[in-house]
């Protein structure tokens, strides 16, 4: 099974260690290699890219680390990828271009 | 722990043994250049923010600083003559750690030609006495390691970040002391390194080197990259995450003091303890920075980046990606990806990075010493910049 690693307890989003292509199923392991949980990728997770572990209501907080990484900006459904199509920083904004190079890059 | 270095006449300890040219301006970099090329074990330096002084002072404070680290055994200044930034001014404040410093004016040398044969002549002096130091056992405690991460993915917060966390609490648990800089990598994790501060008064210094950084890069109107497209499509996706996993290189022992480095004061550490130094996050700048305030090693951390190297402090490459580490496998010093692959320990890749560094402290060479250095680069913030930004 594919898995992707919760680095905090309290986290929302857990980071994929391989490829993750829709419909795989992942386990979600803890820092200590653990098993925590398991769930449904809907969408591609490429590696090191984050997954939702749970349902994120958009204006909530994404958390990594036990900590505020970011606000998230559209409803997130457990199993979807989180990254800068869905999450934006509280403190400094990426400029619109870098975003959308980037964005066309991942192909989002 | 000890290690084997080469004890200066100020009792500072080098890992590296070598002869500095600096050109106080590069009017003088071609000349400082040539006279490099033919002394072994020399490196070049000059700084590209013109010869006036006024205006110029934190890059004066850092030339003065990387002249004084004890990775160079002796220093020759060069000058064209007609500067503001007399090369005495860097010799006065050298010369108190007694090593040897010479100075050559080109004007009053006779022209370029022959301050290069000059220059060639007094350096190779400089080497040729530089080479009756042998290495002496010493106390770890002499030992100074910067950390600096870059081209940062999130196997960089997962796997090499954290491993060289282990290995700083180790240096530092030894009376080693560690320097991290990069202050908009620590946007986010204020709260974590406020609790880790030893006490109020440098969780509010480290709270204000951090704000300015924020102020730096949030100027309405005025958008700037802060994170390299790189780290997006490494997966990081603000600042916050990548600063959270940035701080984990860090270790988790307290947070002893924040060194300023600016157009006043260049400080450097003074005891054992891990260090926030004010600067930049740009990776060579960084890097003189970290010489400049005594690092004797630097440690890169690196996801989908690699070949970062400094020629004054011998630059240990850490990655924790396995695609990367395939591909540039003559880079990596440290393979961290075993963490990924859920097979090896944070601890262990940690204990090898600490083995790592007690080698190369020893005189091992990093993977790709003598193979070609990013450049010297002094940076200096603007002193208008910092008036409007921050005065007014």
């Amino acid at each position: 099974m594919k898995k992707a690693i919760l680095m905090a307890p309290s986290d929302n989003v857990a980071t994929a260690l391989q490829n993750i292509k829709v419909n795989d199923e992942v386990e979600i392991i803890s820092i200590n290699n653990e098993a925590v949980a398991t769930l449904k990728a809907k969408q591609a997770i490429p590696f090191g890219y984050k997954i939702a572990v749970l349902d994120i209501e958009k204006n909530s907080t994404i958390l990594k680390y036990g900590s505020n990484v970011g606000k998230c900006v559209a409803q997130v459904k457990k199993g979807d990828l989180v990254h800068v199509h869905n999450v934006t920083s509280l403190r400094v904004i990426l400029p619109e271009s870098v975003k959308k190079e980037v964005l066309s890059v991942i192909k989002l | 722990m000890q290690f084997n270095g080469f004890v200066r006449p100020d009792g500072k300890v080098g890992v590296r043994n070598l002869i500095l040219i600096m050109a106080v301006t590069d009017c003088v970099e071609g000349i400082g250049r040539r006279i490099s090329e033919k002394i072994e074990k020399s490196v070049f330096v000059t700084q590209n923010h013109g010869c006036l002084v006024v205006g110029n002072e934190q890059t004066i404070n850092n030339m003065v600083g990387v002249a004084e680290n004890p990775n160079i055994a002796a220093v020759l200044l060069l000058s064209m003559g007609c500067e503001s930034l007399r090369p005495e001014i860097i010799a006065e404040q050298v010369v108190k750690t007694g090593k040897p410093v010479e100075i050559l004016t080109c004007t009053e040398e006779g022209g370029t030609k022959r301050t290069i044969e000059r220059g060639i002549k007094l350096a190779q002096k400089m080497r040729d006495n530089a080479d009756k130091i042998t290495r002496q056992p010493i106390d770890i405690s002499n030992l100074t390691v910067a950390v600096k991460c870059g081209g940062s993915d999130t196997s960089s917060g997962i796997a090499s970040n954290p491993s060289v966390g282990v290995a700083v609490d180790k240096l530092v648990s030894l009376g080693a002391k560690v320097i991290f800089s990069e202050p908009i990598e620590a946007i986010g994790g204020e709260e974590e390194l406020s609790r880790r501060a030893e006490n109020d008064e440098i969780a509010s210094q480290m709270r204000e080197i951090v704000s300015r950084e924020e102020k730096m890069y949030t100027v309405p109107g005025a958008q700037m990259e802060f994170m390299c497209k790189g780290n997006i499509i490494g997966g990081l996706s603000t600042i916050e995450e990548k600063s959270l996993g940035a701080l984990h290189k860090t270790g988790n022992v307290p947070l002893v003091g924040v060194l300023k480095n600016n157009r006043v004061l260049l400080e450097k550490p003074t005891r054992g303890g891990v260090y926030l130094q004010e600067g930049t996050h740009f990776d060579a700048m960084t890097a003189a920075h970290f010489v400049a305030a005594g690092a004797q090693i630097i440690i890169f951390t690196t996801g989908v980046g690699a070949g970062f190297n400094n020629f004054v402090a011998p630059t240990i490459r850490v990655c924790g990606n396995a695609q990367v580490i395939d591909k540039v496998i003559d880079d990596i010093d440290v393979d961290a990806s075993g963490i990924m692959r859920g097979e090896e320990s944070i601890k262990k890749v940690g204990e090898k990075v600490f083995s790592k560094i007690m080698d190369v402290a020893n005189g091992e060479k990093t993977k790709i010493e003598d193979y070609g250095y990013s450049s010297f680069v002094f940076y200096r913030l603007d002193p208008r910049l910092e008036y409007f930004l921050f005065s007014s």
